[in-house]
Parts: structure tokens; sequence; C-alpha cells
């Protein structure tokens, strides 16, 4: 087997609300999303929103959701928590919004780890950016945890609010990680 | 001359989505050198860019800069433009006392803060530091989106710093140039890969 294999890719070619990942093999250490994204919401920066699911399922929407982040935007830091959503918000905040220019798509790797655990809590971290845009260029190091041992089996991908859509050519590959 | 590794007896599979390629600059580097290049072989061959989604660059290495200052600027060049101000860059650091976050439009990718040669100032002889930039979707028509990740610790003297950039050109990606303000010392290395999508359904 492969150190690091593509699961599956998906590349908008056209405006949709959900990218989503089923039936993912529990044969990898660890999972790694690559993202190029665009979002249609009126912004500069946003984030995009991921929900996670387990035993074949559909995604939990239920409101186990946590995160952190530490970033940039201008001359500002910011740093900022957040809990008990029905989403992930900040491990994948690095959305480019409809506020720039259309080439504009920001970009970012989340990294999944251990998912295929049935007795820990899935813990995502993120890193990003998108830095066009007159006041807010983000970039971010951000952290995510689903408060749910179950080992993810489906990866549900979405715009702000888990509600916007995505623009065609927004692009997610899913790739598993193997020690050996 | 090699086919890409994901053609087995002619027929396309799934395997190693990471893809080592060869710098066009040998490295590690034998001597001081002022650019690591990295082209497209534009064949067809492994080392063409065209066939991948994204490219990863680490770098590991130092500036030749003997005195007067503790850091280098890690640059970035793409397809040979350097005139104007084709880059947008957020950055955040911390140098071991302040965290700052800042924003420039730049000509090259001021991509990373990494150690010098300047012992005399503080740099313990033997320190390197780091940088990982990764480009996206390199063959689309979009702009270019890219991150860095880059540290440095010269026993004291330090950086650690991330930034999102975007190449704004819609051509794609290649040729990459890395460089600093000075020389690269002998003995900076790089490692690329090409990173594949998902390619049999």
């Amino acid at each position: 087997m492969a150190v690091i294999e593509a699961i599956a890719t998906t590349y908008l070619e056209a405006d949709d609300a959900l990218i989503e990942f089923t039936s993912i093999p529990q044969t990898y250490e660890h999972l790694q999303l690559r993202i190029s994204v665009r979002d249609v919401t009126v912004a500069e920066s946003i984030e995009m929103t991921i929900r996670l699911g387990t035993g074949g399922g559909a995604v939990d929407t239920g409101s186990n959701y946590y995160g952190d982040r530490m970033a940039g935007y201008k001359t500002t830091e910011v740093g900022g928590a957040g809990g008990a959503r029905a989403y992930l918000k900040y491990v994948a905040q690095f959305a480019s919004g409809a506020d720039v220019p259309s080439p504009q798509y920001g970009a970012g790797v989340v990294d999944i780890l251990d998912y295929a655990s049935a007795t820990k809590m899935t813990t995502a971290m993120g890193c990003g950016g998108t830095a066009v845009g007159a006041s807010y260029p983000w970039v971010g190091l951000n952290s995510g945890l689903w408060s749910n041992t179950g080992a993810v089996d489906r990866i549900a991908i979405s715009g702000y609010g888990y509600a916007a859509n995505l623009v065609r050519g927004t692009c997610v590959t899913l790739y598993g990680l193997n020690s050996s | 001359m090699a086919d890409p590794g994901y053609i087995v007896n002619n027929v396309l599979t799934d395997g190693e989505a990471w893809v080592a390629l060869t710098p066009t600059t040998t490295v590690p580097l034998g001597s001081d050198t002022s650019v690591i290049v990295c082209e497209s072989t534009d064949d067809g061959q492994v080392g063409d860019f065209s066939q991948y989604m994204d490219i990863v660059l680490i770098w590991y290495g130092k500036s030749t800069r003997a005195s007067g200052g503790t850091t280098d600027t890690f640059q970035v060049e793409l397809n040979d433009v350097s005139a104007g101000t084709t880059w947008a860059v957020q950055k955040l650091d911390g140098d071991g006392t302040n965290a700052a976050a800042t924003y420039a439009d730049e000509g090259r990718w001021l991509a990373g803060i990494v150690p010098t040669s300047d012992t005399s100032g503080g740099v313990a002889a033997d320190v390197y530091g780091t940088c990982i930039i990764h480009l996206f979707d390199v063959n689309s028509g979009k702009y270019k989106s890219a991150i860095s990740q880059y540290a440095s610790d010269a026993d004291g003297l330090g950086n650690v710093g991330i930034t999102a950039a975007t190449w704004q050109s819609q051509e794609p990606i290649t040729k990459v140039e890395l460089m600093m303000g000075y020389n690269q010392v002998a003995g900076t290395t790089l490692s690329i890969f090409g990173i594949l999508p998902r390619m049999v359904a």
C-alpha cells in the first residue's frame, strides 16, 4: 500500500453546497484534505464547514463540534475558540468569498488524526488562508474536535454556515496516510 | 526518461500520491548558491508539473550573510516573474517576544524568515532553518494560492510563522525559484513533491 494515497477527489463543475466522501476505508492511520475553495458568500474570506460521520450512517448534525483558531488579517492577530456547534467551523477557515476577484480561491490543508480509532474523539488540524482582500486577507492555524469516539467513515464539506454554495472550481482531495 | 509511477504496464493506477521530483539545481548545495531552481520537464514524464494537482517544497538551509543581521528573507519566484507586485501575502509571525500580523503586496513572495551565518550576532554556527511551501491547483485557471510555514531558532534568536499568499496570475506553474537576500550556504537542501489527485474512479 502506498504511504500517501489519494482516496477521492472532487472538483466541482458547478456551484454546489456539498462535497461528501463516503465509505472511507479504515485502512489508513490518518486522513488529509487538500483544499482549494471559493464560497458564494459576500465576504473576502470565510470558513468552509465540515461534518463527520461514523457507523455507515449520515454525518452528525448535533452540536458536537468544537474548535480553536490563531489567525491574522492585515495587521490584526486573532485568537478564538468556539464550541457546541453543529459543524466544524474554524478548522477550514480559509475560503475566498464573493468580494474578491473570481480567479481567487483560498487554500489549505486539514489533517484528521487517528480517524479509524473507535475509542478516541477525533481531532483535526488545519492551516491555510486566502491572501487577496482590502480588509480581510486571512491566514490561520486552526483546530477542530468532534466529540464522538466513533471511527470516521464519512466527511461532508460545505460553505459558510453549512449552507452556502461552494463555487465551481472548488477542489478537495482526500488522502490516506500510512507509516508503512 | 521514466514514465510516471502511476502508469503500470500502460494502465493508469493510483499509487503513491506524493511523487518525489528532482530539483533542476543539484541539492544539497555543493557550494554557496544564489538560487535553487525547480523547473518542469514539460515532457510527460515524472518531472512534468502539468500532471500534478499541487506542489510541495521542503527547504532546509540558511543564508550566507555573515554580519549585520541574524535573519534573511526566504523568497519564492514563479515562472520568472518578479516585476510589479503580483503577490498578495498575509503573514503571521512570532519572534520569541512578539506576535505580529502583516500584509504586503510583493514582487516575489517573501515566504519565510530564516537564519543567517552571523555568528558574531549570535547565530550558532550549525543552525539551519526550514520553510515548507504548498502550491495549490498549479495547473488551473485560478490565481495560484499558496501557504508557507517556517521555523528557525538561532540558539536563542528565532522566528516561527505562517503565510498565505496569492500569485495573481492564471497561468500554470512551470518553474519555481527559491532565493534569499544573500546566497544559500553549501549544504542547504530541498525536497520537492508533485501531489496527484485521485485518478481512477
